[in-house]
């Protein structure tokens, strides 16, 4: 089966991603018309961790710094579809819909970008700064940092040693109550 | 679901776009974040990607403390705008006799001293927004603290008072060489009744001086990174014909500023310079009526706004005020400044860089 979406194609897919479903006819119309137009262009297929086959277009690909430089450093056959072990076939299909509205979305980027972030919870928020990381993509890695920092700026250090699953190993009754304002004094 | 951990390196990617605030609150999170966050480089790369940059404003609370404010919330009405800080100390106890003067700041660093006499002062480097602070010994006299991006080096310059026997020279201390160097002081000009601080704008250390044998105001500008003296016309009959006289030499936001006080009705008018020296560039940013029966207002910040943060007072500041952009009193707050009052407060950028840093490593 193939559904044709926003300008890339996803082959044999196990599960089908919620946006397709939300996708609507009329951007699948378009987004055939732009596919006939760019049928030269060559595609790359990206092979994620659950074995789902992305065939992804070469304005989406250069964003992805690692994937590039396998491309133009390692002379990877590229015949074959390029295999992402440390990501999941949810997390590249909003990876590729980042960097599509990133560079196609001119006029709503912003609004894209809220309905983006609020489509996930924590851990994959985690998830996807780790995916974004390993392939290189400075918009998504920017975006999703201060994605980060909007969450944490306000909170308390329980909080974030919650957050981000850390173990108290300061000796807590002292460092609580320092005046976070005094710092360390240094004077030699 | 276990939650997932991130590696160390994109906790710090996270860090190092947080605002200083919050990163100073997080220090305590655990040892891995502490040092990570205490290393003077992540101080660097958080100074250079912070995007926009927050401004607080440092006032003299009394002998030993400082009140730092942010001007953004209502002066006075939210207590969390307000944080007081621990002066740093004087090595020798001296802080009941000792004047405390602030004379700049760039990058988030202060730099203060204690003055005992004309010809004794101690000199302190300090982070008000991490607290660490370093001293030096004692210098014979000082004037302004700026940076040359060029050498990535803290500077502080001394432009001593002309005397007859005296060759003019331009006295710049070299924090990364730990030594003084003489530079050719050009222009002529005596203005020196009282030790006054330079403005950092532009990368030169900016003062308004009265050029002696012609009786007129003039902008004196230092430039850090080619260490020249020139001077910045001020077209003074643009804009204070009837003023009682010009006065209060300040900044706002990126444009150098100078006051205007005129009686009846009392107002004072504050001048920019909105394209840096271009004369004719010379724009009244706002007029402030003069209030609770003062004879001066001081500027001290801009907000985002456009409104003015200052003073009002007769020689020390007495009265917090803010102006919206219309001129408009928006805030006032009652203030029993002790200092000189362009010498207890200042404007500063919060930043986590460290002033042991600056010094080079053979001292």
């Amino acid at each position: 089966m193939v559904i044709t979406a926003k300008g890339k194609e996803i082959l044999e897919i196990a599960e089908e991603p919620e946006y397709v479903m939300l996708a609507k006819v009329e951007d699948l119309k378009m987004d055939m018309l732009r596919i006939v137009e760019e049928e030269e262009i060559k595609k790359i297929r990206l092979k994620t961790s659950d074995e789902a086959t992305f065939e992804v277009e070469p304005s989406i690909l250069k964003e992805m710094k690692r994937v590039q430089s396998l491309i133009n450093t390692e002379a990877i056959d590229t015949s074959v579809a390029i295999p992402l072990p440390n990501i999941t076939s949810r997390n590249l299909s909003r990876i590729i819909d980042f960097c599509w509205e990133h560079q196609y979305n001119t006029e709503n980027l912003e609004e894209f970008k809220g309905r983006f972030l609020k489509s996930l919870n924590h851990q994959e928020l985690k998830e996807l700064l780790l995916a974004a990381n390993y392939l290189n993509i400075k918009t998504l890695f920017d975006f999703l940092c201060n994605s980060f920092t909007d969450l944490i700026q306000n909170e308390s250090p329980e909080f974030i040693r919650d957050f981000f699953n850390i173990l108290n190993d300061t000796n807590s009754v002292k460092s609580m109550h320092a005046p976070a304002f005094q710092g360390s004094i240094d004077d030699d | 679901m276990e939650k997932l951990t991130l590696p160390v390196e994109l906790v710090r990617e996270i860090l190092l776009r947080l605002p200083v605030k919050s990163v100073l609150r997080f220090k305590c999170v655990c040892k891995t974040w502490h040092s990570l966050i205490s290393e003077p480089h992540f101080g660097i790369s958080h100074y250079h990607l912070t995007a926009a940059p927050s401004y607080r404003l440092l006032l003299e609370f009394n002998e030993s403390y400082f009140e730092s404010v942010d001007t953004e919330p209502h002066l006075g009405q939210d207590s969390s705008a307000g944080n007081l800080l621990l002066f740093p100390s004087h090595p020798f106890g001296y802080e009941s006799v000792a004047t405390k003067m602030i004379l700049g700041s760039c990058r988030g660093l202060v730099s203060c001293c204690y003055h005992r006499g004309w010809d004794h002062i101690d000199l302190i480097l300090w982070n008000p927004s991490t607290g660490v602070y370093k001293r030096l010994p004692i210098f014979e006299y000082l004037y302004g603290f700026g940076y040359d991006a060029s050498t990535d080096d803290y500077l502080l310059v001394l432009i001593p008072r002309l005397f007859a026997h005296q060759e003019p020279k331009v006295h710049v201390f070299s924090f990364k060489t730990y030594s003084w160097n003489l530079y050719d002081n050009n222009v002529l000009y005596s203005d020196f009744f009282c030790l006054r601080r330079g403005l950092l704008l532009n990368g030169a250390l900016h003062w308004l001086v009265i050029c002696e044998d012609e009786m007129r105001f003039v902008i004196i500008a230092f430039d850090l990174t080619q260490r020249t003296l020139s001077e910045i016309p001020l077209s003074l009959n643009h804009f204070s014909r009837r003023s009682r006289f010009l006065f209060s030499f300040s900044k706002m936001g990126e444009c150098l500023s100078v006051c205007c006080t005129y009686p009846d009705p009392a107002i004072t008018d504050i001048w920019v310079m909105k394209e840096y020296k271009v004369r004719s560039s010379w724009t009244k940013l706002l007029v402030i009526p003069l209030i609770y029966n003062s004879l001066y207002f001081y500027p001290i910040c801009i907000t985002k706004d456009g409104g003015v943060v200052g003073g009002f007072g007769l020689c020390k500041l007495e009265r917090l005020v803010k102006f919206n952009d219309k001129g408009e009193l928006v805030d006032n707050v009652a203030y029993n400044g002790n200092q000189r009052w362009d010498c207890g407060n200042l404007q500063y950028r919060e930043s986590l860089l460290s002033p042991i840093n600056v010094i080079g490593d053979q001292h």
